[in-house]
């Protein structure tokens, strides 16, 4: 008995021997397929403890540095930092620590990266870094020019730029698109890039890709186009090509730590769902990390180089830089971003705390009424230091940061975007005064409006006339903003481009006139042709086309997107609030239609006032009925309506994250409000805090 | 060759057809129940007029002109008319709403020529006869009305020499009209009452007779439409088929499922034509 027993156990355990040799056969036979590979090799478990193992070489580098610096703790050696914030190696630190997690208070290197950034001639590659590590440790905004703002000269601009741009969440789909063929422009032949020659450069590539990844992840995959896809998958195919047998990477023929964190951090700046799995594996990670960490010394930091096959001397940028990748990758293994500044910190603004960061960061956003007054500081600032640059133009003395641009470049930088700044202000002054008024006469004599004085017109019009009057109103008197007159802030872009609207005039009556047509000949055609029937068609074709002659018609405001943007910079700093349009990622990708926008407002405006002219500025479309008792109800925000995802779907707004209770149209504003507009699908209940 | 279909695989092929149309709002399967539907008119003896044409165009470009005149839904601004956004998207959903309208008003063409009283009865069978009833005689009503109208209206203009002139004249005509229409329908509904009381209505056991029965061609088209019905949903449930308007226009056609859609879709209209022969004869007879 015992004995069959045994030999049954026997005969299992050859059985599961077969099996075994069976599906270890197969797998071999499968295993020399390239992606199927992975699939077997990729399991989750291996992944994170790749990514712990990485984590512990990050934190052996920075024992090493605090060693070094000769400080006990990371929060001591970041306070020391502070004294070279804004700096090549130090910036790389502060990134790579906020990306490690570590729970650390980066109040003071932010104050003294700030006090940097008011630079009044900035290298246009610094300041991007510095907007950059801002970013990256939590801070929404920095002073000096915006990313968006400032220009492009080289490529390592152009690179920064779409890094930042994308870090801090353009305003438009037209930024990002701008950015990303600027960036596209620059590639070479082979599907790679360099500073300068037609011979693609690993760092450099590496360093556009991670642009990609960043513009990529803020878009979303449809959004970024076909063209950025296939720019990605040349310059991996490039970097693979460039891969040594070892897995290493080399600059200037000199294997070198740096070229492969470059390459490290381009892998992790994309995510799974970003790239296809045979892009990515042109690259052998495993290889490139075994091959990096050649170049850890003996205490834990990095070298540039090794000296006859060894490590010896520590590099501070090196071993920046190699943390850095490290920690991003183990970010991208674990399934976070692996981007270098927080990708989901847009979702949830933080307040910009530029001139004095007395919160961590992540407070600051909780205490909004005290950082309020902070803002609108900071706004006067910003544009006395764009001012002062302009007159400063002249003077000289731009340090070019070592590795990026010539000092040439900078400087011409600098002076054309004063020379910008200097031409829209005066336009903004000007242009809209001689030609509003006749427009303003025109409009009076067609509608019934009457030639008052302005100050007759208050809310009580219908918006679209007290835009037209409110804009004439500011333009004639400009030095004395004296009343907050509520259509201030909107730029009227007829005025610049009246004959596009009298194309469009025209346009549209041939459109009446074609339809007039269709329906005489209709009739004509028809069996049971009347004379009313004739007479009806002239009547409602006369009314139509009486109509089309007698509205107003407007331009989209982001056919004129430079104007837009300063306008909101040279805003008296009346009652100022933010306003948030969202569409949650739940629902969206991350899409967002508009982030905090600064808003003047006046003390009779609604919610729904401001929306309605934040939309126009900013040429989003919404949908609203106005019911007969004046209760507003909003249907649509730039084409997602009501309904669109469900029975409970649409449009709600947060007053200071509270809920509204009734309509858009009832909810009067004060100075320091935060009005959030976001879409919901359940009724509201998903999307208040 | 002559195919007989039964009349529940038309009931099937009308049901189909007009649902795809007015729920996927496709410009392509617009496009093809376009082209089947003016087939269908040549095999009805139809004519397409030009009066036709231009009042289909009248149709939609009113309403591609009005629907962003109440909606401003939509991404991409165009101008702004009085403040309020006019948008491309608005626009576009005006002409497919517009082409729907036109394209479903076709097939209701064809499908009230097609489906005649008896097809309408047998329908309905032996089962729900009084829900046939009650169809076809509303089906019956309007047209019916109309003519005893234009009637009435000849033996007036005879009676008064000629039309009326002017608008008290108009207006006692059509009152008097009006009254012989009432008088006259109380009168016809006594003469139906009591025919179908003739003929039985009301009694205990009732016959129900049938011309049509199944056959192998009827149940083979029925079979092959209902299952280029289910592909044509498969395909839309699976990620084909798909033309969205809002946010932005975007029609995506990724090969595959589309192409299965169009297809299964272009069969659904198509198939039955083969019985075009007894439609053509049916229509030749009544007129």
């Amino acid at each position: 008995m015992q004995n069959k027993m045994r030999r049954r156990r026997h005969n299992l355990i050859l059985w599961s021997l077969a099996v075994v040799l069976l599906l270890t056969s197969f797998f071999d036979a499968f295993s020399s397929v390239g992606p199927v590979r992975r699939v077997f090799a990729d399991t989750t478990a291996e992944r994170t403890s790749t990514a712990e193992q990485l984590l512990t070489k990050c934190r052996e580098a920075l024992s090493w540095k605090m060693k070094a610096a000769g400080v006990a703790s990371e929060q001591e050696l970041l306070d020391a930092m502070a004294a070279r914030a804004g700096r090549s190696p130090e910036d790389w630190y502060v990134l790579a620590m906020a990306k490690m997690g570590l729970k650390l208070d980066y109040t003071k290197y932010a104050n003294a990266l700030f006090e940097v950034c008011k630079d009044p001639e900035p290298t246009d590659v610094e300041q991007y870094r510095r907007y950059l590590t801002a970013r990256a440790m939590g801070y929404e905004d920095i002073p000096g020019t915006a990313p968006e703002k400032l220009k492009d000269k080289g490529i390592m601009s152009a690179i920064y730029r779409g890094y930042a741009v994308a870090a801090g969440r353009a305003s438009s789909s037209f930024v990002y698109g701008e950015t990303q063929s600027a960036l596209i422009a620059l590639k070479l032949a082979d599907g790679g890039y360099a500073l300068m020659g037609e011979t693609s450069d690993v760092d450099v590539t590496a360093f556009v890709l991670q642009a990609y990844g960043a513009l990529l992840g803020a878009q979303g995959k449809n959004a970024a186009g076909a063209e950025l896809a296939t720019a990605v998958s040349d310059a991996f195919a490039v970097l693979g090509k460039r891969q040594s047998a070892d897995g290493g990477y080399a600059s200037f023929g000199t294997a070198n730590a740096e070229s492969g964190a470059m390459v490290l951090l381009a892998l992790a700046a994309f995510s799974d769902k970003d790239i296809a799995a045979e892009v990515r594996n042109s690259v052998n990670a495993s290889a490139l990390i075994a091959a990096t960490d050649r170049f850890q010394t003996a205490k834990g930091g990095y070298a540039h180089a090794l000296s006859d096959g060894v490590a010896s001397m520590e590099n501070d940028l090196a071993t920046a830089q190699v943390m850095c990748a490290y920690a991003a990758y183990a970010s991208y293994l674990k399934g976070a971003s692996g981007r270098l500044y927080p990708v989901k910190a847009a979702a949830a603004p933080v307040e910009p705390t530029t001139q004095k960061p007395t919160q961590k960061p992540t407070e600051a956003s909780t205490e909004e009424t005290t950082a309020k007054k902070t803002e609108a500081s900071t706004e006067e600032t910003t544009k006395k230091g764009t001012e002062a640059s302009a007159e400063e133009t002249t003077k000289k003395g731009t340090e070019a940061s070592a590795q990026e641009t010539t000092a040439k470049g900078t400087e011409v930088s600098a002076e054309e975007t004063t020379e910008e700044t200097a031409e829209v202000s005066t336009e903004d002054t000007t242009e809209t005064s001689t030609e509003a008024s006749t427009e303003e006469t025109r409009e009076s004599s067609t509608e019934e409006t009457t030639v008052l004085p302005e100050e007759t017109t208050t809310s009580t019009d219908s918006t679209e006339s007290s835009f037209a009057e409110t804009t004439t109103k500011e333009d004639s008197n400009e030095t004395t903003p004296s009343t907050p007159t509520e259509g201030s802030d909107i730029e009227k872009s007829e005025d610049s481009s009246s004959t596009s609207a009298g194309t469009v005039r025209w346009i549209m009556t041939a459109v009446v006139a074609g339809l007039i047509l269709l329906g005489l000949l209709a009739n004509t055609c028809s069996k049971r042709r009347s004379k009313v029937t004739y007479v009806a068609i002239l009547v409602l074709g006369a009314a139509a086309l009486i109509f089309v002659w007698m509205s107003k018609i407007t331009l989209p405001e982001h056919a004129t997107q430079k104007q837009q943007q300063t306008y909101l910079e040279r805003l008296p700093a009346q009652g100022e609030f933010r306003i948030e349009i969202c569409i949650d990622q739940r629902v969206e990708g991350e899409e967002m239609l508009l982030t905090s926008r600064l808003v003047t407002v006046s003390e009779d405006d609604t919610v729904f006032d401001i929306l309605q002219r934040v939309a126009m500025a900013y040429g989003i479309a919404i949908d609203y009925t106005k019911s007969m008792v004046g209760t507003v109800y909003v249907r649509a925000i730039g084409g997602h309506a009501e309904f669109d995802r469900g029975a409970g779907s649409g449009w709600v707004f947060l007053v200071n994250d509270a809920l509204a209770t009734t309509d858009a149209g009832s909810v009067k504003l004060s100075a320091g409000d935060v009005v959030r507009w976001a879409y919901t699908l359940d009724l509201g209940k998903d999307v208040s805090p | 060759m002559r195919v007989y279909l039964h009349s529940r695989t038309w009931f099937l092929y009308f049901i189909m057809v007009i649902v795809i149309l007015m729920t996927f709002w496709h410009p392509i399967l617009l496009l093809i129940s376009l082209e089947s539907g003016l087939l269908w008119w040549r095999i009805l003896g139809r004519r397409l007029t030009a009066g036709h044409i231009f009042a289909a165009l009248a149709i939609i470009g009113l309403l591609t002109v009005a629907n962003p005149l109440i909606s401003s839904n939509g991404a991409t601004i165009l101008f702004y008319l009085n403040g309020r956004a006019i948008t491309t998207e608005a626009l576009a959903y005006g002409f497919l709403f517009a082409s729907v309208l036109v394209c479903t008003l076709l097939w209701c063409v064809i499908l009230s020529d097609v489906m005649t009283t008896d097809r309408w009865l047998n329908v309905c069978g032996r089962r729900f006869w009084r829900t046939g009833l009650v169809l076809t005689m509303v089906f019956r009503f309007f047209p019916l009305f109309t003519k005893q109208w234009q009637k009435i209206r000849e033996g007036q203009e005879a009676l008064e020499g000629g039309s009326p002139v002017g608008l008290k004249e108009t207006f006692r005509m059509t009152k008097r009209e009006l009254l012989c229409m009432l008088t006259w329908s109380l009168e016809h509904g006594f003469v139906t009452a009591d025919a179908m009381l003739a003929r039985g209505y009301g009694a205990a056991r009732r016959t129900f007779f049938n011309r049509e029965n199944y056959g192998a061609t009827s149940i083979g088209i029925a079979l092959a439409i209902a299952a280029a019905f289910a592909a044509v949903i498969t395909a839309a449930a699976s990620g084909g088929l798909e033309a969205q308007i809002y946010p932005y226009v975007r029609i995506h056609m990724d090969g595959g499922f589309d192409i299965l859609g169009f297809a299964a879709f272009f069969l659904l209209c198509h198939l039955p034509m083969i019985s075009y022969k007894v439609i053509r004869e049916e229509r030749r007879m009544r007129s």
